[in-house]
This record gives structure tokens, sequence and C-alpha cells, in this order.
């Protein structure tokens, strides 16, 4: 059992406050789910619990395990088991993807690292994905459609077998087939290593696949309203400003009801 | 295969097929440069490797007959080293040159005549630099319908001054011709690093395109590499090997080689 907290979290790029006294915790077992506008400092959130240098973190903290990791390095972070599925994947040129996920497994399991292994379990997995064979010998994303690059991160995932896995805007990109792919391949690794995931989305059609135990909307760099599945409905229906207007009406004790769910 | 290898200017090890014929005219009191002729008569594949150890000058001619299509992949290690390289063309020769080099300084001329219509030649030159360096290589488009890319990529790692001019010639009356450079420096220092592309061209009826960049790995290609657990040192040598590797038409062997060198270069 993991735990990921983060504690009243306010972080900044460039002078910008972008969180603003973020909370949540996320257990091994539990899926959230964040929504909200564009701008609000989601995938923000991702990648400051990731360790991207170009946040800088203000006050407050993250902790994995009740040990704060604040101080450590991407790769530190990434070798503890936290995994981001990003938006948008890079292209790295030159760099197969066999090459980059020998070299990510190796620094993972060092001595105990089996190259045979490693071969059959990236074949299966490939299958698994319907991704096409070829793609193991090409530059990571180079070339890739919005799909293949976004099966290539849950590839990533499961090759890395993470206990907290975050995915930004997943989604995006994905045709309807190969949502459904992304989505269920999430969720059959949910069901096989029982992780802590934190889905980021902006759209209901992704939670039909990855169905979330708690829904959060984001505004303003922080949390406003916390709810179950029922939440993303509501959203469909009405809009953030319509749902966030009646949290403001309700006042902050709902708010803080909410926080205090997490 | 044809092998030749060579320490200092002298042929120590040769290995050929009837593909090819090797002349080496040593320095005398007349000639102060000892001088490498390779006449490629069919096609094949050479493998060329130079390995100094102490200071050298060297002039390298490379004939191509007319229909031959030859694979050239040359490995350059060691001292101060100053050379010249003429690469002679003939029709329809079609010429792809991988160069591979981790020496310390180095002053080199290669001067590449497409002599012959349709003659075409792929160029690729990587570079690690961790002391002066400069190439310049200059494209003679002598004849209509001929085809050159230039391929310059560098990584400096402490070279003071690191340069990379390159000048494509097409004379009017040359139609047809197509003309690709793209160099490419990757620098941790804020020592000189300068690529020169120059495009001299006379005729309206050709294709030339040029591209130029010198900076460092971005920090969203390390922010990737090492969210996926990689170290910045690993992540730093696994994009090397892309950048210098990446794409380049080699065997597996001679990959697996030359992966070795750049990892001897970080570690």
């Amino acid at each position: 059992m993991h735990t990921l907290t983060i504690k009243k979290l306010w972080v900044k790029v460039e002078e910008k406050e972008i969180l603003k006294d973020f909370s949540l915790e996320l257990k091994s077992g539990e899926i959230h789910a964040i929504m909200g506008p564009n701008g609000v400092g989601k995938s923000t959130l991702s990648k400051v619990i990731m360790g991207d240098p170009v946040y800088q973190v203000i006050k407050g903290d993250i902790l994995f395990d009740g040990k704060s990791i604040l101080t450590m390095s991407v790769d530190e972070r990434a070798r503890l088991g936290i995994f981001l599925g990003m938006q948008m994947p890079l292209e790295i040129e030159g760099v197969t993807n066999a090459d980059f996920m020998r070299s990510a497994l190796h620094a993972k399991e060092k001595e105990n690292f089996k190259l045979f292994e490693f071969i059959k379990k990236m074949d299966h997995t490939v299958d698994e994905l319907k991704m096409n064979k070829d793609m193991i010998h090409r530059g990571v994303n180079v070339g890739f459609s919005g799909g293949e690059r976004k099966k290539n991160e849950i590839l990533q995932m499961y090759l890395l077998q993470p206990h907290m896995v975050l995915l930004d805007e997943i989604d995006s990109g994905l045709d309807v087939d190969s949502l459904r792919v992304v989505g269920t391949e999430v969720m059959n690794y949910y069901r096989k290593e029982n992780p802590g995931m934190l889905v980021i989305t902006h759209y209901q059609r992704l939670l039909d696949y990855i169905v979330p135990d708690f829904v959060h909307i984001m505004k303003d760099g922080h949390i406003v309203e916390t709810g179950g599945k029922e939440l993303v409905r509501e959203i469909e229906a009405y809009g953030y400003t319509e749902i966030t207007k009646k949290t403001q009406s309700i006042g902050t004790c709902v708010v803080k009801e909410s926080i205090t769910h997490e | 295969m044809n092998r030749i290898k060579v320490v200092n200017d002298i042929i120590t090890e040769q290995v050929q097929t009837d593909a090819i014929e090797i002349e080496c005219i040593p320095k005398c009191e007349f000639f102060r440069v000892s001088r490498i002729i390779i006449k490629i008569r069919k096609s094949c594949s050479l493998e060329l490797s130079y390995n100094t150890t102490e200071e050298t000058k060297l002039d390298v001619t490379i004939l191509v007959d007319k229909g031959v299509h030859v694979n050239i992949f040359e490995k350059r290690t060691g001292e101060k080293t100053k050379v010249q390289y003429n690469y002679m063309l003939d029709t329809d020769a079609r010429v792809e040159v991988t160069k591979f080099y981790m020496a310390h300084q180095i002053r080199e001329l290669s001067q590449i005549h497409l002599n012959g219509e349709k003659a075409f030649i792929d160029y690729h030159l990587k570079t690690i630099a961790s002391e002066k360096q400069k190439y310049d290589v200059v494209v003679y488009h002598h004849a209509k319908n001929t085809i050159s890319n230039v391929y310059h990529h560098g990584v400096n790692v402490g070279s003071e001054s690191f340069i990379f001019n390159v000048t494509g010639v097409i004379p009017k009356g040359n139609t047809g011709c197509i003309l690709n450079q793209q160099s490419r420096i990757l620098t941790n220092t804020l020592n000189v690093c300068k690529i020169c592309p120059n495009l001299l061209i006379d005729e309206n009826d050709v294709e030339a395109n040029h591209a130029a960049h010198i900076g460092t790995f971005t920090a969203e290609e390390l922010f990737y590499i090492m969210s996926r657990g990689i170290s910045k040192k690993e992540s730093l040598i696994l994009l090397t090997e892309g950048f210098l590797l990446g794409g380049l038409p080699i065997t597996e062997s001679q990959h697996d080689v030359l992966k070795k060198e750049v990892e001897k270069v970080w570690r």
C-alpha cells in the first residue's frame, strides 16, 4: 500500500502562482479524476508531482509514503514508482523505443535486469495494445500519430509497473477506437497492479473506461468541489461555470467538506 | 567488405577486393603530405579507420566510377590531424559517406566533385569535439541533375572553437540539381561554435535547402527521459547517442562500436 500526499502546495512559474494551497491524498487502489477549465493548473499539478524543475514550489509539501520528495530529482521520483503519462509526449529523434525502455528498466532493476525477459514483455505488451511492432525500433514518438503516442505512454507504464500513475489528458488526440484500447488497458493495469491513479481530463468519455472513485474540480489553482462519478455527469450537463457558481453560492464550508472527504 | 586501416599517415592494414584500387604516395622532399588515392571500380562497401598518435597531415582522394554505388564508413580517433579529402563522382555514381570522429584537434577540408550527371552523395559527419575542430565542406555540382545531402552533427564537450563551414556550388546551366545541407551543434559550453552555410547558386532550376542549429538538449527532452527513471547522466548519453547515431546508414555492429565510443565520453 502506497500513499501520495500533497499538502497545502503553492507553486509558481515565472513569478505567476499556478497552484494555490492545493491538497490531495492518493492511495493505492484509488482512482481520482481531476477536471476543470483550461489554465487552472491541472497539468502543472502532474508535472510538479513528477519534479519538473520549471516549476517552483513556494510552500507546502509532496509526500510519498510519508516522506517528502520535494528535494528528489525527476528520475529519483520515477524510480520510487511515480509515473506521468504526458499530454504531449515528446519526439526524441535517434533514440529508439527499445533503447529508451531498456535504459529505463535497467535504471529501475539494476543488476536484476534481464534482457530476454524485457524483450518478451515488450513484445507481449505491444500486442496487447494493438501497436505496430515496427514502433519498437523507431525513434521515441517520431512520426507517431496522436493515438500511437498515447499508446506508447501506456506501453511504458506497463513496462515500468509504477505504484502511482498520473495521466495528463491521456485522451486528447485519440479516436474512439484508440480511446477504448487505451482506457481498457489502463484499467487492466489498474486491476492487475492496484496502483493509485490521478487522471486529468476534460471529458466524460475517458471516465467511461477509467471509472474514478473521486472526481475533483479545480479552479484557480486548487480543488473547489469533490464528488463521485455523478459529478462528471453534472459537469457535462451544466459546465464548469455553473457547477463552480453553485459551489460558491453554497459557501466555503462545502469546499472545506470536500477537501476533508479527500 | 573492403577495409583500410591508417595509423598516422601510413596504411597498416588493407583488406580489399577487386572493387577498389589503392595507391599510396608517401610524403617526401617534394610532397610534404602523404597521399592516399582510392579508386572505386565496382559497387561495394569500404571501411576506413584512422588513428593518429602524433600530429598528422593527410590527403585522401576517392574516385568513384560511372554507375558505381559505394558505402563508405570512416572512423577517426587520436591526436592533432589535418586532412584534405577529394571525392570525385562520375555519372550515376552513388556514394553514402558516414564519418564518425572522436579525435582531438581536427582541421578538415572536404571537396566533393559531382562530375557526372545524376551523381549522388549522402554525406554524414558526426563528431564529438573536446578540442579545436574546423570542418570545411565544399560541394561542386559540376553536372546536371546531381544531388548532394550534407549532414554535419557535432557535440561540443569542451572544444574552445568548433566550426562547420558548408558550401554548395551550382554553376549556371546545371539544371535539375538538388542540394541539401543540415548542420547541428549541441554544446554545453559557452565556447565558440559556428555554422556557416553557403549556397552559391547561379542557376534557377535547382532545389536547395539549408538548416543550421546550435543549442543544447532541451529541458523538456531531459524531463521526459528522466521521468522514466533514467538519471541525468544516462539521459545525456542516450540523447547524444540518438543525436549522433540516429538514422545512419551503418550496420548493427558498426553502430555498437560507435555507441561504446559515445559512452566513453560521458562516463
